[in-house]
């Protein structure tokens, strides 16, 4: 013992200081280790049960998942299906038109063959007579002005002549 | 136009019938009346008395209100008509050859042409004096129109026929109608020939349908 002290240690420092820790240890672990533990504990559960919701929510979510692709899918070939006859209406729609403007084309073009020949035609008509009506001022204008008086009423006469015979065998 | 001519041949003829009331389809009494033309006493010939009087009074009644009366087939407006296209038209022709002479002249050649001294005569003379040519004409045809509803006849030519073609002219349609009234008009568009318009017909001997004819044959 004398040792110790030479050493510093003292016995009753040692017994207290112990008796001190155990006095700390008591009272953290009546104040603070039991709720400690209690929270922890707590907290482990409450972790456990967000772990077990989570896994519930992420079934759920795969489910939900699967569900919605295989919504998408049966969309998808529906809208597939929608667009194939879509496409082939279209194309049937399109050959009909083709067709309808193929004949209207030709309507078109065989009026305007017509119209251009019905002008043609009147303009020909058109020349012609004014050609005639030209051709007529001309000899009219010669003949009226040139004519002797004598052969003017010889024409009469015989134009008399020409009429008792003709009508006077009616 | 014409009242004074029917005043004269109304008065005329019931003097006539005054002074010989058996007149009526009497040959011997008739010939010898030449102061009224032979028209009328063919007229006088043929009619009968029941007649007569409604002539006269529809007569009467279109010197009084031509407009509003109805001669249409009326006998003594027949023979009325018929002296004026037979013995007047020519002198009417006659008479348009001297347009351009003097007033005095023309009374003379109006004295030289009708004679006699009758009312009816000294109308004659008065109408030939007082109208033209182209007046006459048209009175003539509308009086033509309401007596016989004849439809016009119109002789054009390029220049004016001389009186003795119109005669001739005249004669022909005469015979054919003695109550025809062939109007003669001047048109020098016709260039040459004749031109007939004839119970609305049109009957066109001019040149100028002949140069028409021969236009359209070319361009055809």
């Amino acid at each position: 013992m004398d040792r110790l002290a030479e050493l510093g240690i003292d016995l009753w420092s040692i017994v207290i200081y112990m008796a001190n820790t155990g006095v700390v240890l008591v009272v953290l672990i009546y104040f603070a280790y039991k709720p400690l533990l209690r929270i922890i504990d707590a907290r482990r559960k409450q972790i456990a049960d967000n772990i077990e919701t989570a896994n519930l929510l992420k079934e759920e979510f795969t489910k939900k998942l699967d569900e919605s692709i295989q919504d998408k899918k049966k969309i998808e070939a529906e809208l597939s299906l929608e667009l194939d006859n879509l496409r082939k209406t279209v194309e049937l729609k399109r050959g009909e038109m083709l067709k309808e403007i193929e004949h209207t084309r030709a309507e078109i073009l065989k009026k305007a063959h017509e119209e251009i020949s019905k002008s043609k035609a009147r303009l020909v008509k058109d020349a012609e007579e004014d050609v005639s009506k030209l051709i007529s001022r001309i000899i009219l204008e010669i003949v009226q002005n040139k004519v002797p008086e004598k052969v003017v009423r010889e024409s009469v006469e015989e134009a008399w002549g020409k009429y008792t015979k003709v009508y006077n065998n009616q | 136009m014409f009242q004074d001519l029917l005043i004269a041949i109304l008065y005329e003829l019931t003097l006539l019938l005054k002074k010989h009331p058996g007149a009526l389809g009497n040959k011997s009494v008739l010939d010898k009346e030449d102061g009224l033309p032979l028209p009328l006493r063919h007229y006088l010939l043929e009619i009968k008395e029941k007649e007569l009087l409604s002539d006269l009074r529809s007569v009467v009644g279109y010197v009084k209100q031509p407009e509003q009366s109805n001669i249409l087939d009326n006998s003594l407006m027949k023979a009325v008509l018929e002296l004026l296209t037979r013995g007047v038209a020519i002198r009417m022709d006659m008479m348009a050859e001297a347009t351009h002479y003097d007033f005095s002249y023309r009374k003379e050649l109006v004295g030289k042409l009708i004679k006699s001294d009758s009312l009816i005569s000294a109308s004659l003379r008065r109408l030939l004096l007082q109208y033209s040519y182209q007046e006459l004409n048209e009175g003539v045809a509308k009086l033509a129109r309401n007596v016989i509803g004849d439809s016009l006849l119109i002789l054009q030519s390029p220049c004016p026929i001389d009186v003795e073609h119109k005669k001739k002219m005249r004669t022909y349609f005469e015979e054919k109608n003695h109550l025809s009234f062939p109007i003669f008009q001047v048109n020098k568009g016709l260039i040459g020939g004749l031109r007939l318009f004839d119970g609305g017909k049109v009957k066109d001997l001019s040149w100028f349908a002949r140069v028409q004819q021969l236009t359209s044959i070319t361009s055809s």
